[in-house]
């Protein structure tokens, strides 16, 4: 991983790190967001909040349920986006600004929802930092 | 240079999409996608791929069941993939005729060497399910077995066991069968001493080994 204070440098386009145990959602994120650097990480080290601090990323997508909580815990407060793709089941959900889930795709999530949906948090939020 | 062809047949879109754009970056592979069978078969008609990843779960009727009708379609190498394989849907699958079975947890570094390994000739198979399969293969030479020691009963024997497996008590068999309670009780017998099994509960779980657990559910009412 490159030293944090060189990623936390102003960014000419969004920072979007994706934590999964499906390796292969990593590329799908990617091939989703031409428009955003993308970080994929192994989820399961229990190093979230940690992965989350240090690269300060503008939104982050994981694909379970202990990431998925770990990051939302992370972002309260904050204006972090966060995904949650749990792909064994298709569902695309959101964390919302009360803390709480919502359910964006009840199944069948595509690359063009999950694009949409970061496209609109990130750059609702002013996009880069 | 000629481009290996693989199909993806998965019905979440965003798992192809993974895919399809880790072998985009490799130039010995072209990809073609389907979410369930019928786009599968549509994309095999007039060419068929070198290589299919088929979902377990494709809709409407399963991987395994895909695989089947693929292979009528095309001569090609398939590799099932799944997030929670079992022993029996890893059997199940090499069965219907494919040639390896993978984590859909694989790595992209994973799932590219494992295609070039195919095009090469070997069988994809991820250690742990290769345990599976060994695990299966050895089941089925238990069933194996345990069909052989079956045939030294008579025809109304193998009625009587395949009843006691299914939990009946002797009067349900004597009603079943057309026979006195007496005679399903002398069958009973003769069976365990032929078998040399100790019960009632010991001749079901016989039956389930050699016939398939499915067609002998154990019953609490079993009775030695």
């Amino acid at each position: 991983m490159r030293p944090a204070a060189a990623l936390r440098r102003s960014r000419e386009r969004p920072l979007v790190v994706v934590v999964v145990s499906v390796p292969l959602l990593g590329e799908a994120v990617e091939a989703a967001l031409e428009f955003a650097e993308v970080l994929a990480f192994e989820a399961g080290r229990g190093d979230v909040a940690t992965l989350l601090r240090w690269l300060d990323p503008d939104a982050v997508v994981v694909d379970n349920e202990p990431t998925a909580c770990e990051a939302a815990a992370f972002a309260a407060g904050s204006e972090l986006a966060v995904l949650h793709l749990a792909v064994r089941e298709g569902r695309l959900l959101r964390l919302d600004e009360s803390g709480g889930w919502e359910l964006v795709e009840a199944e069948g999530a595509s690359p063009e929802t999950l694009r949409g949906v970061l496209a609109g948090a990130l750059f609702a939020r002013g996009g880069a930092r | 240079m000629t481009r290996t062809r693989i199909l993806v047949a998965d019905p979440l879109r965003i798992f192809r999409a993974g895919v399809r754009n880790l072998l985009a970056r490799e130039a010995d592979f072209e990809v073609v996608e389907a979410g369930s069978l019928e786009e599968m078969l549509a994309a095999v008609d007039g060419r068929c791929p070198d290589i299919a990843l088929v979902d377990l779960e494709l809709p409407p009727v399963g991987g395994v069941r895909a695989v089947r009708r693929l292979a009528q379609r095309c001569s090609l190498y398939t590799i099932v993939w799944s997030f929670e394989p079992s022993r029996e849907t890893v059997l199940a699958a090499v069965r219907a005729g494919a040639h390896g079975f993978l984590h859909k947890e694989i790595s992209p570094e994973g799932l590219v060497r494992a295609l070039r390994g195919v095009v090469r000739g070997e069988a994809p198979l991820s250690r742990d399910l290769a345990s599976l399969m060994i695990e299966a293969l050895h089941g089925l030479d238990e069933r194996a077995r345990a069909r052989e020691r079956a045939r030294v009963l008579t025809a109304r024997e193998r009625q009587v066991l395949e009843l006691v497996a299914q939990g009946k008590r002797n009067k349900q068999i004597a009603l079943a069968l057309t026979i006195s309670e007496f005679t399903v009780k002398r069958h009973v017998q003769n069976i365990l001493q032929k078998l040399g099994l100790p019960s009632r509960r010991a001749a079901a779980t016989f039956h389930a080994a050699a016939f398939g657990a499915e067609e002998a559910p154990l019953s609490a009412t079993l009775v030695a």
